[in-house]
């Protein structure tokens, strides 16, 4: 490793331990009271503390998250597959994928309460429901940016519609996909939290908004670190998974711009 | 290697695009034959049809009017799997194959019943009549342009078509690998016994590389003029520096400018 990486990855660490030493003297130093803003330490301090019932409810929420996150790539790249080799599919289906993207799918939350009581269900609709849409649009998009001359010669070789879709365009298409995972995991997490908020007794969402309602604010802190946690654990998940299908895409360094 | 390479002949062609703006006559009664193993070029400036003719000729686009006859019959009523291999202006590689692995992309699809031992060992064969021996485990970003059109070459060669077409494939490169890709197509198509359909828009490798020169004319994309090239083949680098050839590519410049200034007044 080259000592300008070094000194940037220093540098990237530095601004996070800085942030939370301001916090820290911050709090002290204006006599805060830990229900307004606990100090860091405070909050390192819970997570110890509180470990065992932080993991007891991380659980639902990782499973949530995988399942929302699950349920919206498979369900958003067969339909992208749709719209991207059906005009019909595309005219049809897309003016009212652009509508539902608008409309803010967190509001359905107490709906889905309603609809599917309390637990897993509800979290895990509104977690799919938002990951959905980038998936959609992005891998659509990324197969229908293969080039055509590619797919003329392919078909001057007599390939079938199997041979041109495995061999060129999704391949072609995975750097497109892997930007929408990108996006759709960290939007998965927010969506099983907003649904544990609403319509679940497990969960760190429900952590944050129990502990949030009887002024635990050492505990809420407690819970928004570990779904942090959470969420960038994710996000290097996607980047591994990403990394191993593609290794030359990375020494190219080139991903197209995401939606 | 002997086997049959079929004549090709275009009847009439006309190709018109409508649309709601314009109705352009793309391609006007433009008549051709092209005999087994011959090497003809198209060229003429940008928008005087000639992609869209080459796009015709193999099936990608159906004419308005007009037939395109493979060994007499109709184009339509043939399976033209195998009959033509491209080579386009960008190399248009898999970014994720090796040099090896994109040439073997061509035997994977149209030769099924290959293992992909033989697949990959063919593939390095045709790596090597293009002169890229040593290359194999390369990704195309770790290749130069021209060695990047020359797997694309490669990936053409390897279905072993008997007509070759060419869309400005060296147009995109510069001068000195131009002229050695130049040379190479040369030595090949003198081994190959491929016909051969090349489009350029430059007027000294027409008339380098071609047994006849096809010269179109924009709005509508006619055929003006078919010059006879009278060099004999084997062609050797040198002939680019003799003044027959010069005298030659300066006729046919001459012919261009005089098409287009008549068009001017037109």
């Amino acid at each position: 490793m080259d000592t300008e990486r070094i000194a940037r990855i220093a540098g990237q660490i530095g601004v996070f331990v800085a942030f939370f030493v301001l916090w820290e003297v911050l709090v002290r130093v204006t006599g805060m009271k830990p229900v307004i803003l606990p100090p860091p330490s405070l909050i390192f301090v819970t997570i110890v503390k509180q470990w065992p019932y932080l993991l007891q409810h991380a659980w639902p929420t990782i499973f949530a998250i995988i399942g929302g996150f699950l349920v919206a790539a498979v369900s958003g790249f067969v339909l992208a597959v749709g719209i991207a080799y059906s005009r019909w599919i595309n005219e049809l289906v897309y003016p009212f994928l652009i509508v539902s993207q608008v409309l803010p799918k967190i509001a359905l939350a107490p709906l889905f309460l309603i609809w599917f009581g309390f637990g897993v269900m509800p979290k895990l609709v509104i977690a799919a429901l938002i990951a959905f849409f980038p998936i959609v649009v992005n891998t659509a998009r990324g197969l229908n940016s293969v080039e055509p001359e590619l797919v003329q010669y392919m078909r001057s070789l007599g390939a079938s519609w199997a041979d041109i879709f495995f061999k060129i365009s999704l391949p072609w298409a995975m750097p497109y996909i892997f930007a929408s995972f990108k996006i759709s995991i960290t939007l998965a997490v927010v969506g099983v939290v907003v649904g544990e908020f609403v319509a679940s007794d497990t969960g760190l969402g429900y952590v944050i908004e129990y502990a949030n309602i009887s002024l635990e604010t050492p505990v809420m802190f407690a819970g928004i670190f570990v779904l942090s946690l959470l969420g960038v654990l994710f996000f290097l998940v996607i980047l591994l998974l990403e990394a191993v299908t593609m290794s030359w895409q990375t020494e190219i360094s080139e991903t197209p711009e995401t939606m | 290697m002997a086997r049959t390479v079929p004549h090709i002949s275009l009847r009439d062609l006309t190709l018109r695009y409508r649309s709601k703006r314009a109705n352009v006559l793309a391609v006007d009664r433009v008549s051709l034959e092209l005999s087994p193993r011959s090497f003809t070029s198209v060229i003429g400036p940008s928008g005087c049809g000639k992609t869209t003719l080459l796009k015709v000729v193999t099936g990608v686009l159906r004419p308005t009017s007009g037939e395109v006859l493979i060994d007499g019959k109709p184009l339509a009523t043939r399976n033209l799997a195998g009959m033509f291999g491209y080579v386009f202006q960008r190399p248009l590689l898999l970014p994720w194959r090796t040099a090896l692995e994109n040439v073997a992309l061509t035997a994977e699809v149209a030769r099924k019943d290959l293992s992909r031992r033989d697949r990959l060992s063919e593939a390095q064969h045709w790596l090597e009549v293009v002169n890229l021996g040593g290359f194999e485990n390369k990704l195309p970003h770790q290749l130069s342009g021209g060695m990047q059109q020359r797997v694309s070459l490669s990936r053409a060669l390897a279905l072993q078509p008997p007509i070759l077409m060419m869309d400005e494939p060296f147009a995109a490169l510069d001068e000195i690998t131009r002229e050695s890709l130049q040379d190479e197509l040369l030595r090949l198509w003198g081994v190959l016994e491929t016909t051969v359909l090349f489009v350029t828009h430059s007027i000294s490798e027409a008339v380098l590389l071609s047994e006849r020169v096809v010269v179109m004319t924009p709005h509508p994309g006619r055929i003006a003029e078919i010059v006879e090239v009278p060099f004999r083949h084997p062609r050797q680098e040198n002939l680019r520096g003799s003044p027959e050839f010069a005298l030659l590519v300066q006729d046919i410049r001459r012919q261009l400018r005089a098409k287009e200034s008549t068009q001017a007044v037109a």
